[in-house]
């Protein structure tokens, strides 16, 4: 089995099915946050702020486990 | 013009959206492996240490002028020193002031702090202006305290730093709001997953674990090879993993799984594009990267700066492409997607950056654990769902 995914052609929805929630909440931030601006918070390894399109992204999953 | 290899999940060639601003040149803090002042460069000496509205004024109008070029609505300053609250409050207001009237652009701030001088009223500051900052804490103080020392008299720096901390979330309603979490740098005398359980315990629930800057030619301290930073880098990721709904976040294992997932990885030390980031120096003078400062040669010597040159130069004049490129042991790896390499100052051997990382066997373990971890629990469905595809491609440069 392929250990890579390309998470381009899955939906949000599909990572749901992800048990470790460790894992689940990794795999949606990173899907939510393909195609967008990064973000200072993940560019420079020498700051560590918590930028206002993280919270968005965060919200949009929250949002989704909510629903579930 | 050339071709450059790099890995699908590090979008490369970007245009600059990010100025680091070096406020300030010195620091209360001396820490023993800072990348500013104890790896070999003294470039901060040759700098005001505070710098001036002039300076400040021409990097806004830089920055209008490159947003509007590049069509961009959004530009980040993040204010960064030696120690920023050095500069004073009355003196960082005008900073924040001048920038935020940025012509035709919105001005996002961030901060980076050692966090001893903070106290409500830079909190307040902060929140008029929107400012998020991040604090940088080792750890314990019996761990973080044998490097991070007060400049003045050698003394631990910790204690102190917690009482602030947890005094100030406790009186100040947006403190949380603000703050974005910690920067540990990673001190392998400590078991990793007992580390992860005192930010917990803490309260820290954001949090990222950095390795000592250094390299081939200029060591980081004590260094006896990557094996220690393995073993220590598996044992927190164990006990992070394990810890479910409890888990904190750690942006280097949220950012290698995501690039391992199929994710995009915009971190420097993951092999992030350093185009998307300058450097602007206290005197105006525009550089590559902060911590490439300790490779020396070119990278310590700024040849740019904002009163002559747009922004927009750093990329080209640098030569970043051709720098960031990958040497064929990266290129031929199956982990790429999630260390993208390393950090380009870790890969330099004193003539060149095209070699794997200090710290390559360290993030290859690392990784394979990752992976290990991905194919147990990711449902199979979901594999087949989706195709995957080669994990390099070539761009031209």
């Amino acid at each position: 089995m392929a250990d890579e995914l390309d998470l381009s052609k899955l939906e949000l929805e599909d990572l749901v099915n992800i048990q470790n929630q460790v894992l689940r909440q990794v795999a949606m931030r990173a899907k939510v946050n393909i195609g967008n601006l990064a973000s200072a918070h993940d560019s420079h390894s020498s700051n560590h702020s918590n930028h206002s399109r993280l919270r968005d992204i965060q919200q949009q999953i929250d949002q989704l486990s909510l629903k579930r | 013009m050339g071709e450059v290899r790099r890995p699908k999940s590090r979008p490369w060639g970007g245009v600059l959206k990010q100025v680091i601003l070096k406020v300030a040149q010195r620091c209360n803090l001396d820490c023993t492996y800072c990348y500013v002042y104890n790896r070999g460069d003294d470039s901060w000496r040759r700098r005001p240490p505070v710098i001036s509205e002039r300076v400040v004024r021409r990097l806004s109008e830089r920055i209008a002028e490159h947003c509007a070029d590049h069509g961009l609505s959004r530009f980040t300053v993040e204010l960064h020193g030696g120690e920023p609250l050095l500069v004073g409050r009355r003196h960082m207001r005008r900073i924040l002031e001048i920038l935020s009237k940025t012509r035709s652009c919105r001005i996002d701030f961030v901060l980076q702090t050692n966090g001893l001088l903070l106290d409500t009223k830079w909190i307040e500051l902060f929140d008029e202006f929107g400012v998020s900052f991040g604090v940088s804490l080792d750890g314990p103080p019996h761990v973080a305290d044998r490097r991070r020392i007060m400049r003045a008299d050698g003394s631990g720096s910790t204690e102190a730093l917690l009482e602030r901390l947890h005094r100030l979330r406790d009186e100040v309603p947006v403190f949380e709001k603000l703050f974005g979490g910690c920067l540990c740098v990673i001190d392998t005398s400590i078991n990793g997953g007992e580390l992860v359980d005192w930010f917990v315990g803490q309260g820290f629930d954001d949090f990222d674990l950095l390795l000592p800057n250094g390299n081939r030619a200029n060591l980081p301290d004590g260094w006896i090879g990557p094996d220690p930073y393995y073993r220590f880098l598996v044992e927190a990721f164990d006990r992070w993993y394990g810890l479910g709904a409890a888990a904190p976040r750690i942006r280097k294992f949220e950012l290698m799984m995501s690039g391992l997932l199929g994710g995009e990885v915009h971190l420097d030390s993951l092999g992030g594009d350093l185009s998307l980031l300058a450097v602007i120096e206290s005197d105006g003078s525009i550089g590559i990267s902060d911590v490439a400062r300790l490779c020396g040669g070119a990278c310590a010597e700024d040849t740019l700066n904002i009163f002559d040159d747009p922004l927009a130069a750093h990329a080209a004049h640098y030569r970043i492409q051709e720098l960031q490129m990958l040497c064929d042991t990266c290129v031929s790896c199956p982990n790429v997607a999630a260390c993208g390499g390393g950090y380009l100052p870790h890969r330099y051997d004193g003539r060149s950056f095209l070699n794997t990382s200090l710290y390559c066997s360290a993030l290859f373990g690392l990784a394979e654990h990752m992976r290990a971890a991905i194919r147990r629990d990711v449902p199979a469905a979901l594999f087949e769902k989706s195709a995957v595809s080669p994990g390099m491609e070539t761009i031209g440069c």
